[in-house]
């Protein structure tokens, strides 16, 4: 039935590029899984952090108190960034004992926003899910990791579309839907395979590529960073790390130029990669739940705080920020992540599935020719 | 096309189905995962409500037809 030689290559193109990825899908389903419930998880292992009482109206401080407060801290060590809370008045600043800091290696302070006073701190540290999230990204192994794993996501797509192309040898014979459940285990896991498969071919389209698409998110910042950065930085040449005048001022001037845009956080003038050594980086949102996963940056003089400059970003860092949400299924409240969750299930399913019916095929072929061996053999000590 | 032969082992009629037979329903199901996949992406409430519907179908189509128990045999 599967004869023809097109059908025949582009099942051995499934059955290759399935084979390669194999291992790596399954880890990524299975890690994947937890990490849906990343928020939810965090919540329940965290203390929550009990903000203090008080009338709504309450105004808040400046900025440069809060960062002063973290600051006062941890004397000596580098605020990097300061991160404002939509949903309760408080700013969580990141302070590092280094000037670049190391990933996972500082201190994230809590601070009161109407009070500067400071509410919580955490030590550097990694939980169950950052360890996970790190097995997920790059197996532990930074970008060389994260890079080969993208190649994985498109062997993957191969895989996927290869997939789509001999379903349709396979199902020639039958009703969409139909599993053969009759005396033969491989017949009715192929079926099997071939409709979960198939049902869940865009989600898995979808998640494969946007994860791929992650994969690439540093060296695509860095390519933004070194088209748009040098430019900026054309008119400071020569000058060190500069310190911030004022973060109140540059705040609100980003606010007064762009209102309808929330701002998320700000970043310290810095020689990291993350930001700019001679302005502060606002960053904004806005304020619908589309615009809302649109972060763009807002860079302003650090000690100028009427210069401001708002970079366009390149087309791929907006792929990249919508590539997020859609790999995460994290855009639609937690009913979105139970459905993510099952379709991750179903693709276990769908690959632990195909794995079987390869194994499968390979026993049935080494019996059948092992079986003439022995027949011959009989037929030759007869 | 749709060209009926009968199968020489058991003498049965076999109907070969066309390319857009067999992937009418797979390219529906996609078509309506792919709307639940953007929908929730525009906003909140209703679309959020949509995605959630239109997601569901893939999975509700892998049990209905994943578990369904075999007619006991005549």
């Amino acid at each position: 039935m599967v004869g023809s030689r097109a059908v025949r290559a582009w099942l051995s193109i499934h059955a290759w590029t399935s084979l390669i990825s194999m291992l790596f899908l399954l880890m990524l389903c299975l890690t994947g899984l937890p990490l849906i419930f990343h928020d939810e998880i965090d919540h329940l292992l965290e203390d929550e952090i009990a903000v203090p009482a008080m009338p709504p109206e309450t105004p808040l401080v400046p900025l440069d108190r809060v960062i002063a407060a973290a600051q006062q801290h941890f004397p000596g060590q580098f605020v990097l960034l300061a991160q404002l809370k939509q949903s309760a008045p408080l700013v969580s600043v990141l302070v590092s004992p280094t000037a670049i800091p190391t990933p996972g290696m500082f201190h994230r302070v809590t601070i009161d926003a109407r009070t500067a006073a400071v509410i919580a701190e955490e030590p550097p540290h990694q939980d169950v899910m950052d360890i996970v999230l790190r097995i997920h990204k790059d197996m532990f192994t930074g970008l060389p990791g994260e890079l080969f794993l993208g190649v994985m996501g498109i062997v993957f797509v191969l895989s996927i579309v290869s997939g789509i192309v001999v379903y349709w040898p396979f199902m020639r014979r039958l009703d969409f839907g139909s599993i053969r459940r009759g005396a033969s285990p491989r017949l009715k896991w192929l079926d099997t395979h071939n409709l979960l498969g198939i049902v869940t071919v865009a989600w898995a389209l979808a998640v494969a590529v946007t994860g791929t698409i992650n994969t690439l998110a540093v060296p695509l910042f860095d390519l933004w960073r070194v088209q748009t950065l040098p430019k900026l930085l054309a008119p400071y040449q020569g000058k060190p790390v500069a310190t911030a005048k004022s973060v109140e001022a540059a705040v609100a001037q980003v606010r007064t130029a762009f209102p309808d845009r929330l701002i998320t956080s700000v970043t310290m003038p810095t020689a990291g990669r993350f930001g700019s050594p001679q302005h502060l980086v606002v960053w904004t949102k806005g304020k619908t739940p589309f615009t809302a996963r649109m972060l763009e940056p807002v860079l302003v003089d650090a000690e100028d705080t009427s210069k401001m400059v708002a970079p366009d970003l390149a087309w791929y860092l907006r792929a990249l920020q919508v590539s997020r949400p859609l790999h995460f299924g994290d855009y639609g409240g937690l009913p979105l992540k139970i459905i993510w969750a099952l379709l991750d299930l179903i693709s276990i399913v769908v690959l632990g599935s195909g794995l079987y019916l390869w194994v499968a095929r390979k026993w049935g072929a080494r019996r059948r020719s092992a079986a003439a061996l022995v027949s011959a053999d009989q037929v030759v000590s007869a | 096309m749709n060209a009926p032969t009968v199968d020489p082992k058991t003498s049965r009629r076999i109907t070969h189905r066309t390319a857009w037979q067999v992937f009418r329903t797979p390219l529906l199901v996609a078509l309506v995962s792919s709307t639940g996949l953007v929908f929730a992406l525009f906003g909140d409430g209703l679309w959020d409500g949509l995605s959630w519907v239109a997601l569901s179908i893939p999975v509700a189509l892998s049990l209905i037809y994943g578990l369904r128990v075999p007619r006991a045999p005549r």
